[in-house]
């Protein structure tokens, strides 16, 4: 059995956000709600498509994800790369680390293949 | 260069002032995602996976100093301080906050310039050769017909809801360096038996992943014929070409399906209804846009002086570079400088506003404030004085911008794959690094000479892996990223589809695959001989079994 989240664009600028459950939403993968079968995502979707600020919200989606080392990560690469931002361009482009790092994934680059 | 007359100025202006409000109804929830999609798409406004990215237009590649530096501005102040420049002679921005965007646009539109028609199934940037006006064996100078393509199929209203996007490239001389024959109409200058200037003409080249190199349809026609016959194409494509597959959308489907003969005479019987009419080209026209295309005012110069070639002498690396990157010029005393956007283990394409700004001054330095932007993702600079070239290239050396690799293997063109792109399946970037360290560690001890290496992160190919004489195809298998490697394929007027040469390889080895073929290339060339002839000359097999034997 699978474990899901919602993730989604912001509006603004367009970046990678996840519904936290809570009628809200949060740029870290790890502030996301993890919803334990794909059954239970449509409701879960819903939800996050009714949060007062969904007009901020693009095309909202669930996504497949694991646990590992208290961490909640994407199982496709694809999603691991939004999750986790460019993995060139780093001076400008990456994204920073949340401010509780230590409740994050640690080692993002884990996601990222060895490359 | 051109310059916007009134009509380009108003249209230009009132679409800024349309954008402006789609994006505060948008941004008030008045329009849904759903409403507001096609209309930023309109203006080149695309979502990727982690921000917008906004297409800005480059007409036919050429820029002045003067919209060089406004897109350092958008860079710098509206994005992460720097551009990547395309495969479609354009500019990307990949992080520009929606809000923003509107005044992006109002700048563009202040230096004569759009988003226009960047996305969308209409017709796109007209692309050309980057040496137009100044390559030696250029019938005419193809910008202008550029120009006039351009203006025609700006907001053409019968064409704004094609099939599928639709490409057009066209090139002045014998030489391709516009890679006409993988557009959807590809033009080339000819000029008859009897010496008339006119244009043969191409159609269903294309790239994706249903590679064709695009087939005759006429082979010679009076350049006062051009829009009619351009329009008759696009009019039996508009009406024949599939909209229930958008995988066979496109216009060399079509063709191919239709055969050339037939889909010649549907061409030719369209043309029969509208030709020797309004879409004449009248020659009034025709020489008022001529005019701005122009020679600078050259210099009488001698060809080759002596100083330029002591300089050769003394400084190595600026004669590497001049050998490289530096091409012959129409005029004599003078070349063209190709400016290299590949840094060894650099992001390819990419340029910062501070690396912009400079380039602008240095157009205006010495080369009469014009820039081209060629479709493997370098700049040119058209018109230097060779006496200049030394000090151009001491300048292009502070400022990161000599990378003498110009034709080379670490000239590598790459799309922005799955780092940054919504479609694509595998990372481009990361690879072409890798490889660009790799194989300049193997160039520093053995000359590969030209060996164009292309990649795409997915099979829509703006990468163009299937001209590279090296492709790389991005592939996902089962979550992971495999790159696919073809060989033999050439974007230029001897144009071929690469063929694939066995399974794909993981990311991890995919560099040292690419290694082994190199080497396996330098031990068996002749003397003189490039990749693609070897290629062609011994087939896929040797470099096949030395691949697979090896990984």
């Amino acid at each position: 059995m699978g474990m899901y989240v919602i993730t989604a664009n912001r509006l603004s600028d367009g970046t990678v956000i996840y519904y936290t459950g809570a009628q809200n939403w949060s740029s870290w993968i790890a502030d996301a709600f993890v919803c334990d079968s794909e059954e239970d995502t449509a409701a879960l979707l819903e939800s996050a498509s009714s949060t007062k600020t969904f007009c901020d919200i693009v095309d909202p989606y669930s996504i497949e994800v694991y646990r590992e080392a208290q961490t909640i990560k994407p199982v496709r690469y694809r999603e691991a790369i939004r999750a986790r931002g460019p993995s060139t361009h780093t001076s400008s482009t990456e994204k920073p680390m949340p401010p509780a790092a230590e409740n994050q994934d640690a080692t993002p680059d884990a996601f990222l293949n060895g490359l | 260069m051109y310059r916007y007359d009134e009509f380009d100025s108003a249209f230009v202006n009132q679409r800024v002032s349309q954008f402006k409000n789609q994006v505060e109804r948008r941004l008030d929830g008045e329009l849904t995602e759903d409403e507001f999609k096609p209309l930023r798409l309109m203006n080149g406004l695309y979502l990727q996976l982690h921000a917008y990215m906004l297409r800005v237009a480059i007409p036919y590649g050429v820029l002045s100093s003067t919209q060089m530096r406004q897109l350092a501005h958008i860079a710098r102040t509206y994005d992460k301080d720097y551009g990547h420049f395309t495969t479609r002679q354009n500019i990307q921005y990949n992080w520009p906050k929606l809000k923003d965007v509107p005044q992006i646009l109002q700048d563009l539109a202040d230096v004569e310039m759009h988003a226009i028609q960047t996305s969308g199934n209409c017709i796109r940037n007209v692309t050309s050769d980057q040496y137009a006006g100044v390559a030696a064996d250029e019938i005419e100078d193809p910008r202008v017909y550029c120009e006039i393509l351009r203006q025609w199929s700006t907001l053409h209203p019968e064409f704004a809801f094609l099939p599928r996007k639709f490409k057009i490239a066209v090139a002045g001389g014998e030489q391709d360096r516009a890679a006409v024959k993988f557009h959807d109409i590809g033009i080339y200058m000819r000029r008859s038996d009897d010496g008339e200037i006119g244009f043969e003409i191409l159609a269903g080249g294309g790239q994706g992943r249903t590679p064709m190199i695009a087939q005759t349809v006429r082979a010679f026609l009076p350049r006062k014929h051009l829009l009619s016959y351009v329009e008759a194409i696009l009019r039996v494509y508009n009406q024949f070409g599939r909209r229930d597959n958008k995988y066979k959308a496109r216009i060399k489907i079509l063709l191919h399906a239709t055969g050339i003969e037939e889909f010649r005479r549907q061409v030719e019987a369209e043309w029969e209804q509208i030709k020797d009419g309004e879409y004449d080209l009248p020659e009034a026209e025709m020489q008022r846009i001529l005019a701005y295309f122009a020679p600078p005012e050259y210099e009488k110069l001698d060809a080759a002086g002596r100083d330029f070639e002591v300089h050769k002498f003394e400084n190595p690396d600026f004669a590497q570079w001049v050998e490289h990157n530096v091409a012959g010029h129409k005029a004599p005393g003078y070349a063209i400088a190709n400016i290299s956007l590949k840094p060894v283990g650099g992001i390819p394409g990419d340029a910062t506003s501070e690396q912009m700004d400079s380039v602008a001054d240095l157009a205006e330095r010495f080369s009469f404030g014009e820039i081209r932007v060629t479709h493997r993702q370098n700049l040119v600079l058209a018109d230097v004085k060779q006496a200049d070239l030394l000090a151009l290239y001491r300048e292009l050396c502070q400022h990161g911008l000599a990378t003498p690799n110009h034709g080379t293997v670490t000239d590598i063109i790459a799309c922005p794959g799955l780092d940054y792109c919504s479609l694509a399946n595998a990372r481009s970037i990361p690879v072409s690094q890798r490889l660009s360290e790799k194989l300049h560690e193997i160039a520093r001890a053995a000359d590969i000479g030209d060996l164009h290496l292309n990649i795409s992160g997915c099979i829509n190919a703006c990468g163009h892996h299937h001209v590279g004489a090296i492709g790389i195809l991005g592939v996902d298998r089962r979550g992971e990223e495999y790159y696919q490697i073809s060989l033999g394929g050439s974007a230029f007027e001897d144009a071929s589809v690469g063929d694939i040469i066995g399974p794909a390889f993981s990311a991890d080895t995919v560099v040292s695959a690419i290694e082994t073929i190199v080497r396996h290339y330098l031990e068996i060339r002749t003397d003189g001989e490039r990749f693609i002839e070897t290629y062609r000359r011994v087939g896929l097999t040797p470099f096949k079994e030395k691949l697979y034997d090896a990984h």
